[in-house]
């Protein structure tokens, strides 16, 4: 199996992993949609798309039922996973190519820069302020990491490939905060609806025990004895899923 | 949020001393018993007595144990000879500066039991044993690689440990997997390696965690030994679980092939900590080249008591008492889930069944019913083989398929 260059690792998790939950950010979390609300225009959508990876697209949509109209659509084409990191990491100067929506290009753009902002402002703040939003976007985040990383990483990979195929369900209460799958060749994720019963379904009971997992300060099987953590089904595909998790701060840096 | 509430049987005790470990106690309880591989909340953490096939958990609450200390205990808990035997030598000494003349006799003992072996050596645990019985195969060949079953367990050690704490990538350069009865694999991986192979390391037949038990096929083991003779390879049986259980004379005579050494450990002192390696003249040169030792390893009470247990295993037929007792209850749980209508799939040797439900590879129905048997005080591990022991008479299992009935009431009032 060919694994990803590091720079094509880092770029699929800003697509397949950091957009997602920054849509969440924006959809479903008061600080987000409080970032957006000074927008005047809330009927467009941004596309990602990087040369030998893919696309993703971000949908900023608060439209009636009635509009019909489509979205103003900015469609940003990014030459290589290098230009594509160095907007998200801030590191030199990188202008994508507008494929369509140029005249997006300097309006807009700035518009989902300052929203990222906002979202890297949260997760690298004072931990003490807004934690439980903090953590419940990088538990997100770490869940879409694992199933890029046990796609793109050979460490990762080695880790899943000697499991069985299953989805894991990670939750917070009730809550589910997003699902992993594996099919014994390849690795999925989502934050919405699972595409299958789950495996094996992790469920935190609160919030402050996802942070200490999270953190790598967690005692886990101190937490599973004690019914802080509920572990059902096929607890090893969870487990090595956690693992994978673990690794994705060593390329996103909360 | 909250916890979910306990179940209303739940030990109270034993969650309270898991509190307190918990403080104290990486994990609370840390490897193969902790609760986080059964079901937490559900199952007794704590026992604190045990007498032939029951205990008693820290709120005195009592189990049949079908999983006998997750093996060792083959001719009940508290044995009486096995006890006397350990008695009669601790009270003349255990930790010496020197063996206890018992170590030759064990090893003279355990040589006579099976068949292909010369020599023994004797560890605490079954991981020094297999650890020790790849070195012994490296220093004997000079080769590095090492080929082993996909999900089998040979111990806790870096090489082996199905854990990831810990491990560095070179730990495992050298170790390398098959699926178990893939005879192709195991081909085309002499193949490739054959002339680096040091040795096959194998579980009698497959018997991993979160699986169902897998036998050997009939061409299995010829085409292991052909293959390791072939080239130059060692054949490691690793007998700590089963062995003593399927044959009286080591597991490899169950199936009717010869290893060239074997590890035991669980059933060899009903309980008492020892195990041992037993190996072929022609690697006792490089058997005695690699270092072996550990504080206790010479402990002769346990030595006297894998002394007093084997002659027993021998003396009362345990083999055909444990496999008898193993068709009795497999039977018997079969008839009651036809009877419930919630099917059960039973594999491996009837004293070491692995049970779980039908059509559930996840094992979480399987975890709901297992929850339910231990509040009627059936100890049915949901996804570990169980282990059966000499002390499971006719009375005992009758008892457990009374109770187990009562399970299956309360789990298909669940599922409705």
């Amino acid at each position: 199996m060919d694994f990803c260059s590091h720079d094509t690792l880092l770029a699929r998790l800003h697509m397949e992993a950091l957009l997602p939950v920054i849509r969440f950010f924006i959809e479903e979390t008061p600080e987000g949609k409080a970032v957006t609300e000074s927008w005047q225009d809330w009927h467009w959508e941004m596309r990602w798309h990087v040369m030998g990876i893919g696309k993703t697209t971000l949908l900023f949509d608060r439209a009636t039922v009635g509009v019909a109209c489509q979205p103003r659509r900015l469609h940003l084409l990014f030459l290589s996973p290098f230009q594509l990191n160095s907007i998200f990491l801030k590191k030199g100067f990188s202008l994508p190519l507008p494929l369509s929506g140029f005249s997006l290009l300097f309006s807009h753009l700035p518009r989902f820069q300052s929203l990222a902002d906002q979202f890297e402002k949260i997760m690298r703040g004072n931990r003490h302020e807004n934690a439980p939003l903090r953590c419940l976007l990088a538990i997100k985040t770490a869940i879409l990491s694992a199933a890029v990383l046990a796609e793109c990483e050979q460490e990762s990979h080695d880790l899943i490939s000697g499991c069985t195929p299953g989805l894991a369900l990670f939750k917070l209460g009730q809550t589910n905060l997003g699902w992993i799958r594996w099919d014994g060749r390849h690795a999925t994720g989502g934050l919405d609806t699972l595409p299958e019963p789950p495996t094996v379904t992790v469920s935190f009971t609160s919030t402050a025990l996802l942070q200490a997992a999270l953190d790598g300060q967690l005692d886990q099987l101190a937490a599973v004895g004690l019914c802080d953590i509920q572990v059902c089904g096929l607890a090893p595909l969870a487990d090595v899923f956690g693992l994978i998790m673990d690794r994705a701060n060593k390329y996103l840096q909360p | 949020m909250n916890k979910p509430p306990l179940q209303p049987s739940f030990p109270k005790a034993s969650m309270a001393l898991f509190e307190r470990a918990a403080k104290v106690v990486p994990g609370g309880i840390y490897g193969h018993a902790s609760p986080a591989l059964t079901v937490p909340g559900a199952f007794p953490y704590y026992a604190v007595r045990a007498e032939g096939c029951r205990y008693w958990d820290a709120d005195g609450v009592e189990y049949l144990d079908f999983m006998c200390g997750y093996g060792p205990i083959i001719l009940g808990h508290n044995h009486a000879g096995v006890e006397d035997a350990a008695a009669h030598q601790r009270r003349l000494g255990d930790c010496f500066n020197h063996p206890a003349p018992v170590m030759v006799e064990l090893a003279e003992y355990m040589v006579s039991l099976v068949d292909f072996a010369d020599w023994a050596v004797f560890g605490k645990n079954g991981s020094d044993m297999t650890t020790w019985a790849v070195q012994v195969a490296r220093e004997f060949t000079g080769r590095k690689k090492i080929l082993k079953a996909s999900g089998a367990y040979h111990g806790k050690d870096a090489w082996c440990s199905p854990g990831h704490g810990g491990l560095i990538e070179e730990d495992r350069r050298h170790i390398h997997n098959f699926r178990w009865n893939d005879l192709d694999a195991l081909e085309s991986w002499f193949k490739t390696h054959g002339e680096q192979a040091a040795a096959v390391i194998l579980t009698p037949y497959h018997h991993p965690a979160f699986g169902d038990s897998e036998m050997p096929s009939q061409e299995f083991w010829p085409t292991v030994r052909r293959l390791c003779d072939k080239h130059g390879a060692l054949l490691i049986l690793d007998d700590v679980r089963a062995g003593f259980r399927l044959h009286g004379g080591g597991s490899h005579r169950f199936f009717g092939f010869e290893p060239d050494i074997s590890c035991y450990c669980k059933a060899i002192a009903n309980g008492y900590p020892i195990s041992a390696a037993l190996g072929r003249k022609e690697f006792k040169a490089a058997a005695s080249r690699v270092f072996l030792t550990g504080s206790y390893w010479n402990g002769a009470v346990a030595m006297s008591a894998a002394l007093a247990c084997l002659q027993t295993l021998e003396k009362e037929k345990a083999i055909e008492k444990m496999a008898a007792a193993g068709e009795m209850l497999r039977d018997g749980l079969l008839a009651l889930a036809s009877k419930f209508n919630s099917p059960l799939v039973i594999s491996g040797p009837p004293s070491m069944p692995s049970v779980r439900l039908a059509h559930d590879d996840n094992f979480e129905r399987t975890q709901e019913f297992c929850a339910i048997a231990a509040r009627e005080g059936l100890f049915f591990h949901p996804h570990h083989n169980w282990f059966l022991s000499v002390a499971h008479d006719g009375a005992a299992i009758t008892e457990s398929l009374r109770r187990a009935e009562r399970a299956f009431v309360s789990f298909k009032s669940t599922v409705s």
